[in-house]
């Protein structure tokens, strides 16, 4: 687990109050860690804050597990969105 | 479109059935956070950003809130100073037509999940002012979620508890228990102790917290409704 992937699940830890044992890459934010929309608005808020990049709302809806949050991150900080292989 | 007839058509019937219940016979307020006769004061003697509120309900409760607030010029104002935030549903729907009938205010808010919802959520993050809404809309109903209190926290708010009960009335028998009251009937309406919520506090521990203060203004209120009826 790289250093970005630590910082994604210790925002997810935070806002989500789970025990960092219980946040993997497959763990689905939804089902398993109860994220409603307000926790998704404060992990985007704690995301652009650590990170220092804008990230649409659109984008952040669609994220379904941990993985997927970092795999945005990573893209934003790459400069183009996920999806998108040119 | 027929959809569409239909909930005007229950909105208006439901408006109406409150205008009409102006026969209510008697309501009975009980105001324990203090804050009916002068309304949310959400200005500080201190320098500093105002109070906000959070006013949380259960669904069941809609129809005598609605009624109690049609009868009583103090709860229009109180209702007046607060937003709505309604669920793009049926009910969430004949909730806006009666409020925006009763000049209030409200947001209907986007099915979740959908960057619409998040959009409109950051908007009223960002915007000062106090919100009401049914803490168990859609479900599980007669338990507040994680999610109010996320919200209350994140717009540091306090949350206040309202009840409503009207007697006689009939119960529709499905999980939300949404109460009809009956023409004739007597109303109690209770604001319930104000809950601070401080940031890190554990949000399920808070929420059932939430869940109990809604349930007791509401057993509250049944004392209130037999006092009533004996004077």
């Amino acid at each position: 687990m790289d250093a970005l992937s630590a910082k994604v699940r210790e925002i997810l830890a935070a806002e989500l109050q789970a025990a960092p044992q219980r946040i993997q890459a497959s763990t689905s934010l939804r089902d398993e860690l109860s994220m409603d929309s307000i926790a998704a608005l404060n992990i985007l808020f704690a995301a652009q804050e650590a990170f220092g990049v804008e990230i649409p709302e659109g984008e952040v809806a669609s994220v379904r597990t941990v993985a997927d949050v970092e795999a945005l991150i990573r893209s934003h900080l790459a400069g183009r969105p996920p999806g998108n292989d040119g | 479109m027929m959809r569409e007839r239909a909930e005007t058509g229950f909105a208006r019937a439901s408006y109406a059935y409150g205008v009409l219940g102006g026969a209510v016979r008697s309501l009975v307020v009980q105001d324990q956070a203090a804050i009916l006769e002068h309304g949310l004061s959400e200005s500080t003697p201190s320098p500093g950003p105002p109070r906000r509120y959070v006013v949380v309900y259960w669904v069941a409760d809609t129809l005598p809130l609605l009624i109690a607030t049609l009868r009583s010029p103090p709860l229009r104002r109180f209702f007046g100073s607060l937003c709505f935030l309604l669920d793009e549903t049926a009910g969430g729907r004949a909730s806006a037509y009666v409020i925006r009938r009763l000049g209030g205010r409200y947001v209907l808010l986007q099915r979740s999940p959908s960057p619409g919802r998040l959009r409109q959520l950051r908007e009223i993050l960002a915007t000062p002012g106090s919100y009401a809404f049914a803490v168990d809309g859609g479900g599980p109903y007669f338990e507040a979620s994680t999610g109010v209190i996320g919200l209350a926290d994140s717009i540091k708010a306090t949350l206040v508890p309202l009840a409503a009960r009207a007697d006689p009335c009939i119960t529709v028998p499905r999980a939300h228990r949404l109460q009809v009251p009956l023409p004739g009937c007597r109303v109690a309406f209770a604001t319930g102790r104000p809950i601070a919520v401080m940031h890190g506090d554990d949000r399920r521990a808070a929420a059932r917290r939430l869940t109990r203060a809604l349930d007791e203004t509401r057993q509250g209120l049944s004392g209130a409704l037999a006092g009533a009826a004996a004077g």
